[in-house]
């Protein structure tokens, strides 16, 4: 089918073009793995591709329990950021590249290069800053193309700062209703693909001052407001806003209680633009993303996460299956993304 | 062995020096919060430790590449205690145990052949050369900062790698997945004899390994040591500080001119300075005299720090410092610690001077007691001041004892006084701020002379009321006070 094709070439220039790749699951079993494997397995044999991930993200217990949780195969040259303790789970011939002082519940983070084909169990750092540190030593041992296993869970580590470009998948696992699985898929799709702020000097100014915790540009004014929690944030917020104030850029997590504090102050006329970082600091449900366009509070980022496919997996482990084009076509009615069914990529 | 607490070393600023001396090694950094005194035995260790630190400044100093070059080897040098303890208990080490005694062999050689370039001849950083450990580990000489089990270790495993590459290789190209299964099969049985065949590897050249346990550990025991070293010289220089002079047993301590660089920065933020201080302290009891306000707790704690830091093998922040070694530093201070404990501050002195007093009685060292019997009445506390010096008179330790009691008994006792406000001309002062209701409260600290002076009077000067003045004190309640002092006169 030719959407489908569509779908395939697009996964295709994205391995061809970018530097690094985070594949970020909506849940477990959606098939990220499969993804990954997919992706390695179209990736030309000159290109290293460099792989890591987030945490661990659970998947020990499907290792224990149950045969079909599918395993990564990397091909040889293969660069590897992965716990101490997960070396011994992988069945590649290494070489030790690197130990570093990274320490996660299951080891060092050390990297690793593949000198065979194989099977290899990934664990990467959980925080943000070392995951920046990984992706930068994967590039200098020779990675052409890194791979990040990511999870919903703790999506701040696929922002634009660590990777180019989001893969996101989803699928049946979600939940048994296949209208429940779009919605939510689609709420997430729209807070990873909030657009860019316009102004060029608002964020010129928003980067200049990247250590304040929120930024008010008014009329003809800038105050920022420097505290360290967000609940002493929400607190302040109210002595801040009025009829002259036109923006608000806010570091780090926007808060459902923030948002609703905001609509709850402002005048329900004027249009106020709320900033974030990007699009994996909004922790807000869909209701309140409603709530604020309807107060006329528009949310917009400062780097824009490139997210262009959407991988989606029919099948759930627990035993159904959704109708592969009613499921794609619901999906693709909701969200503007590519759309590509993993098992049938794969 | 010291006696002071982890909040008396915050206080002093020992804290702030340690977090100041920059390390490169994980154990270095381990360390230093865990140096000891060199006690009064190794007068020769102590002695070589200050010159050790001279040389490396003078190669910090005159060679512009020394510091960097050295600095970038020690960075890449990672702790492989566990490492060497698994080699001692005969265990087999997995490869990232392998690697990093590969590289920690690479690196020690290194600065061998550092030292070597500069002729440096200083015992204590004699490393051992891991040559032969270091190709045990490069077998195909590929100086490469990475490790793996090499194929040239043994043709079994060449073989079942190659065998394995093969069958990656068709698995790859496989479309049937019944063929592709087989084939996995095969791999895994591939797999199985490739991971035996490295352990029996490992294991080989752990036990090769054994036999360089010595030379491992002290290599590392020596790094940690250079390490160290040249943070205390690199600290030394741009903190110009001073080599101490070491003293025979009983000659008496001198400093000159000593600073703090913790209560320095603090100041600094307020826009101030620290005021240099000159003091000498004979075996036996001192006392420091002088007001409240007169700086003498920062004396006190900026005596011990130097005192301290000498002990340690650090230079000091005086610009002439003698001292003999000693066995410990007693402080006893306002130790908001043990008052949390529950005690009294009376009762928390008063056990900290019993411990004082028992370690004077075995051993030769320093006590610093900043206001004794501060919370207690004049009458009591003058006459416990009193009795203290005269029983620390006549040990072998330094005691300094800070009061504000006046009366106090000086026989055969030194007697420092805060020179204070004694040389101020108040009418002056009066003049000069004419029409103001109230001195700044910054104007006192202006002039009061926090210097030290020798003094054989036992009456305090009454800097008190001087101090109540500049401070606004209600005049009514400040003329009663006034009245008071005439009638004691």
């Amino acid at each position: 089918m030719s959407v489908n094709k569509e779908a395939t070439q697009a996964m295709l220039n994205l391995i061809r073009s970018c530097g690094s790749i985070a594949i970020i699951g909506m849940d477990k079993n959606v098939g990220k793995t499969t993804v990954l494997n997919h992706i390695i397995s179209k990736t030309e044999d000159s290109k290293i591709l460099g792989l890591t991930s987030i945490g661990r993200d659970g998947e020990s217990q499907d290792r224990v329990t149950k045969t079909y949780k599918p395993q990564i195969y990397v091909r040889k040259n293969t660069i590897i950021g992965t716990s101490r303790q997960c070396l011994e789970q992988s069945d590649i011939t290494k070489e030790i590249l690197e130990t570093t002082d990274m320490n996660t519940p299951m080891g060092k983070i050390i990297i690793i290069r593949a000198l065979s084909d194989g099977f290899v169990e990934i664990a990467g750092p959980s925080v943000t800053e070392q995951m920046k540190i990984i992706v930068k030593k994967l590039k200098k041992w020779g990675a052409d193309l890194i791979l990040v296993d990511g999870a919903i869970s703790r999506m701040t580590q696929c922002s634009p700062s660590i990777v180019d470009e989001a893969i996101l998948c989803t699928g049946a696992s979600l939940s048994k209703n296949m209208i429940e699985v779009t919605k939510k898929t689609s709420h997430v799709v729209k807070m990873l693909t909030l657009s860019k702020f316009k102004d060029v000097n608002v964020l010129d100014y928003i980067r200049k001052n990247e250590d304040k915790r929120a930024l008010f540009f008014y009329e003809n004014k800038i105050l920022n407001l420097d505290c360290k929690t967000a609940l002493e944030l929400s607190e302040k917020i109210q002595d801040y806003i009025d009829d002259d104030l036109k923006a608000i850029s806010i570091k780090g997590v926007l808060s459902e209680n923030l948002c609703k504090k905001i609509v709850s102050i402002k005048n329900t006329k004027k249009t106020i633009d709320l900033i974030i970082e990007d699009g994996t600091k909004s922790f807000i449900s869909e209701e309140i993303f409603e709530q604020l366009s309807r107060n006329n509070v528009q949310l917009y980022v400062k780097d824009e996460i490139a997210m262009n496919l959407l991988c989606y997996n029919p099948y759930s482990y627990d035993g159904y299956l959704f109708d592969n084009n009613e499921f794609k076509m619901l999906l693709g009615k909701e969200i503007p993304l590519k759309i590509i069914n993993v098992l049938e990529g794969a | 062995m010291n006696y002071l607490s982890t909040e008396q070393i915050r206080e002093i600023g020992l804290e702030y020096v340690f977090n100041n001396v920059r390390l490169f090694t994980s154990m270095a950094r381990a360390r230093i919060k865990k140096l000891d005194f060199f006690g009064s035995q190794n007068q020769d260790l102590l002695q070589r430790e200050y010159d050790n630190i001279e040389k490396i400044s003078d190669y910090i100093i005159n060679n512009k590449g020394f510091y960097p070059k050295i600095a970038g080897i020690l960075g890449k040098i990672k702790d492989i205690s566990g490492s060497i303890k698994n080699l001692e208990n005969s265990k087999v080490l997995d490869m990232v145990e392998l690697h990093e005694i590969k590289l920690f062999c690479y690196y020690s050689n290194e600065l061998i052949n550092f030292f070597e370039l500069w002729k440096i001849d200083i015992d204590e950083i004699e490393l051992k050369g891991l040559i032969k450990e270091y190709s045990l580990l490069d077998p195909e000489n590929l100086r490469l900062p990475t490790f793996m089990i090499y194929d040239s270790y043994s043709q079994d495993l060449r073989k079942i790698r190659s065998q394995k590459r093969d069958i990656e290789q068709l698995m790859y190209k496989e479309s049937n997945s019944l063929e592709y299964e087989n084939m996995l099969k095969i791999r895994r049985e591939l797999v199985n004899q490739e991971e035996s065949n490295e352990a029996k590897i490992r294991k080989k050249l752990s036990e090769e390994l054994y036999s360089s346990i010595t030379n491992l550990s002290n290599n590392l025991q020596k790094i940690t040591y250079i390490d160290i070293l040249l943070g205390k010289a690199k600290f030394a220089i741009e903190n110009k500080c001073n080599k101490p002079r070491l003293l025979d047993s009983n000659d008496e301590i001198e400093i000159i001119d000593m600073h703090n660089p913790y209560f320095g920065e603090i100041l600094s933020l307020k826009g101030k300075e620290y005021v240099s201080i000159s003091l000498s302290l004979k075996v036996g009891s001192t006392v420091i005299t002088g007001a409240n306000m007169g700086g003498k707790s920062l004396t006190l704690k900026t005596l011990c720090l130097n005192i301290a830091l000498s002990q340690l093998g650090f230079y000091c922040f005086a610009k002439n410092m003698k001292v003999p070694l000693l066995d410990f530093i007693f402080m006893i201070s306002d130790d908001m610690q043990s008052v949390n404990r529950g005690l009294s501050s009376f009762g928390a002195e008063i056990k900290g001077l019993h411990k004082a007093i028992e370690a004077a009685n075995s051993y030769k060292g320093l006590i610093i007691i900043d206001e004794l019997a501060r919370g207690t009445n004049p009458k009591e506390g003058r006459s416990i001041v009193n009795a203290t010096l005269k029983y620390l008179n006549d040990k072998p330790s330094y005691s300094i004892i800070s009061t504000h009691y006046d009366g106090v008994d000086l026989k055969g006792i030194k007697q420092y006084r805060v020179i204070g406000l004694k040389n101020v001309d108040f009418e002056e002062v009066r003049l000069k701020y004419q029409g103001y209701k109230v001195y700044p409260s910054e104007l006192l600290q202006e002039l009061m002379d926090y210097r030290l002076e020798l003094s054989e009077s036992s009456e305090v000067p009454k800097d008190a009321l001087n101090i109540c003045n500049f401070l606004g004190l209600n005049e009514e309640l400040f003329n009663l006070i006034e009245q008071y002092y005439k009638e004691e006169k």
